[in-house]
This record gives structure tokens, C-alpha cells and sequence, in this order.
């Protein structure tokens, strides 16, 4: 994270891995200190960056189910793979590699597991546990007047087919930027490309997001 | 390096100024992202202040970028109980490992048992010891009473790559490890 980047608009002042990077990479300590043999610094780095990585999974797969078997599958490899933990690199880009490659190894792999259906059983790809979750579009009475819940469903629907119609490695790429103010040279890292190939992926991730938002922005003017 | 088109529309309206806009749209997406420098910035503002096609590629940008924030995520959960769903799950991960390995690293310790027997004794093993063999095969059975130092020194003579599982990188050595530590949790 570069120091004095304009602020983007509606950017949060702080994310949970920005809270990660203060003090010096506190991840770098604790995991050295897991490595050492001190098992409260595992959970230490569980308590600091769960929340991120859970956001991140979570706007990344619409299945929250799978989305928190992920995020607790990305703790269980930091917990493996403390012994080849080099700290070469921030902790939390290594962090995010891992919660990364496993997200894009559960997409592949449940691209697989579409293909692998028999045509003649006349069962098709099944349809996200989210999306086929009721609770999912109950609003909330207490909280929410009824047609603000309508609008903020449509809008929630519209940024999931936005950002669930987005290659993998720009859909990495936005949401790192988006919500955990990753730099491109951040994002080059954990994605394991040239910052050129990030700013090539963002641009032509935002240029698509353009096109899609741009339907839901003519129908929605602002002040509206 | 996006193109023309790509920045304004493939309609084609809002036609640009030719290249300054190309450029333009380049430094926006930078401006957004925080990764442009401060000589850009302005050469961008100024550019904005003559060229409407451009403030507004800005402006849709930006409002973009700030719906995207709307994009649900999950709901907050507490940090301590979060560890303990981690620390059970790193269990149960451990024990379904166990489970299929088992077969395998079974067979391997009979082998490196007696591998270990015939490197450091020279007299028959005595029947504490053949009787302890089982035990150390058995990884499924609670591993809290194993001889760690026995188990590492067995798997020491084993392949460390034999029974390693490629899709997800493991070796057999470091699963070991992780399976006599998983026992601290």
C-alpha cells in the first residue's frame, strides 16, 4: 500500500489487512513465533486476519457455505505449511497466495465436477446453495423499509453477476483492490504475474464492470 | 494499454479527442486505484477540465467503483470462536488425512520398522518391541501416547517423496510432523 494514494471513493479508511500491515507485519512475527513452536501465534494470526480473508472469500464466491469452508481451509495450510514459511515476502501477500490458489482450485475444480455430469441423467449443474437459499432474500423487517430491500437486493445481484462474470485472475485482481487496497505490485505477487499484467487485468476487468454496472447505472441515475 | 474503444464505448459515443484520451483513460483507472503518480495527476486533471467525454468516463468510473463496495460480505463473526472452528477443523482435516493414508504408511513403517531394527540392533528384537510395532503403524488409533522421536526416526528412512500426495504438495515427512503435533491441539 503506497503512502499518500488518492483515496478512491467509497474505499473503507481501514481494512482488516491494511490493520494487518501496521506494527511492522505483525503476521511475519507471529508466524516466525508459530514456526518456533508457539502455538498461540497461530492464533494469533487467525484472530487478526480471519475477517479479511473471510471477506474476500466471501464476495468471491456467492456460496457463503463454501466461501467459510474455504476461508477456514486457508488457515489450515498456514497451519501446514508454517515449516516452509520463508519471510521473504509481507505476510499477509503470502497469506492472500494461499486464500487465492485455493479459490481458484475450487472453481476449477467445480468446473470439473460440471463437466463430469452425465447428460443422459437429465441432471443438470446445480445452482449455488446461496442462490437457492430463501433466507438469502428475506429482508429484514426490523432494519430495512421493503422497497429498500428490493433495491439493495437488485443492486447486490447485479455487482454478483458483475464480479461472478469476471475471469478468475481479474476477479482476484478487483476485489484485492477494491476491498483490501492491495497495490498492483501486491496483486503481481500473490497472483504470480508482472504489475504490466495486473494493470492489464484491472483495466480490462473495470472495462467490463463498465458495461455491466452501466445497465444497472442508466436505470438507477444518481439523485434519482 | 486499452484502446479507444474499449474506454469509451463501443457505440461509440462520446467519440474522444484521439490520443490525450486514450491516455486519459489510462491514468483514470491509475487515479482510481491509487497507483498514479503525482505529475500524471495533474496532467490528467487538466485534461479532465477540457474534455467532457473524459469527465465523464471519470465520473462512471468512480460511481463504478463505489457500487462495487455494496457487494455483500459475510457476516462478522467472534475472533475467539473463529480460532476454535480453525483449530477443530485443522483436527478433523488431520484425521481425514490419517484416514487415507493409513493403507499406505502402514505398509511403509512395517517396512522401516524392520529397516530401523536391522540398522540399529544386532540381537533379535524382543517382544516389547515387536509388540509396540502395531502400534506405531496404527495411526489411527490415538496418537497422543506415540514415541515421536521412534516415529520420525522410522519415516527418516523412508522416501520422503514415496507417499507424497502431488495435487496438494505434501510430503509424507512434513504430514508426519503435522499428525504428532496435531496431537498438542
Amino acid at each position: 500500500m503506497t503512502a499518500g494514494r488518492e483515496a478512491a471513493p467509497g474505499r473503507e479508511a481501514e481494512t482488516p489487512l491494511k490493520r494487518g500491515q501496521r506494527g511492522g507485519d505483525p503476521g511475519k512475527r507471529w508466524m516466525l513465533a508459530f514456526q518456533a513452536g508457539d502455538e498461540r501465534a497461530f492464533d494469533e494470526i487467525v484472530r487478526h486476519y480471519h475477517d479479511g480473508v473471510r471477506r474476500f472469500v466471501g464476495r468471491y464466491f456467492s456460496d457463503p457455505h463454501r466461501a467459510e469452508d474455504i476461508s477456514q481451509e486457508a488457515f489450515v495450510r498456514v497451519y501446514r505449511a508454517r515449516k516452509r514459511y520463508r519471510p521473504t515476502a509481507k505476510f499477509h501477500t503470502w497469506l492472500y497466495t494461499i486464500v487465492t490458489r485455493l479459490c481458484l482450485n475450487e472453481i476449477r475444480s467445480r468446473r470439473r465436477e460440471r463437466r463430469a455430469i452425465p447428460i443422459q441423467s437429465g441432471v443438470g449443474p446445480q445452482p449455488d446453495i446461496a442462490e437457492a437459499d430463501p433466507a438469502r432474500s428475506i429482508p429484514d423487517p426490523r432494519t430495512e423499509a421493503p422497497q429498500a430491500v428490493i433495491e439493495r437486493e437488485e443492486l447486490e445481484d447485479v455487482l454478483r453477476d458483475a464480479i461472478d462474470g469476471l475471469p478468475d485472475n481479474q476477479r482476484i485482481a478487483i476485489l484485492l483492490l477494491r476491498f483490501h487496497e492491495a497495490s498492483y505490485r501486491e496483486i503481481a505477487e500473490v497472483l504470480g504475474i508482472s504489475t504490466m499484467a495486473v494493470k492489464s487485468l484491472v483495466n480490462r476487468a473495470r472495462e467490463a464492470l463498465r458495461g455491466k454496472l452501466g445497465r444497472y447505472r442508466a436505470g438507477h441515475p444518481r439523485g434519482a | 494499454m486499452i484502446t479507444r474503444n474499449d474506454a469509451y464505448g463501443e457505440a461509440g459515443q462520446d467519440r474522444p479527442n484521439g490520443p490525450e484520451c486514450n491516455q486519459a483513460a489510462e491514468w483514470i483507472g491509475l487515479s482510481i486505484d491509487g497507483e498514479i503518480d503525482a505529475a500524471d495527476a495533474a496532467a490528467l486533471a487538466s485534461h479532465l477540465e477540457s474534455c467532457d467525454a473524459c469527465r465523464r468516463l471519470d465520473a462512471e468510473q468512480r460511481e463504478d467503483w463505489s457500487l462495487l463496495g455494496s457487494l455483500p460480505e459475510p457476516p462478522s463473526v467472534d475472533a475467539d470462536s473463529y480460532v476454535g472452528a480453525v483449530r477443530h477443523e485443522i483436527r478433523a482435516a488431520t484425521r481425514r488425512r490419517i484416514a487415507r493414508l493409513v493403507p499406505a504408511a502402514a505398509a511403509a513403517a512395517v517396512i522401516a520398522v524392520a529397516a530401523l531394527f536391522v540398522g540399529t540392533r544386532e540381537t533379535a528384537p524382543d517382544a516389547d518391541f515387536l509388540q509396540s510395532v502395531p502400534v506405531l503403524v496404527d495411526l489411527r488409533s490415538e496418537t497422543r501416547d506415540l514415541d515421536e522421536e521412534m516415529i520420525g526416526r522410522i519415516f527418516d528412512r523412508l522416501d520422503p517423496t514415496a507417499e507424497a500426495e502431488p495435487e496438494e504438495g505434501f510430503e509424507l515427512e512434513l504430514f508426519l510432523e503435522e499428525e504428532l503435533e496435531g496431537t498438542r491441539l
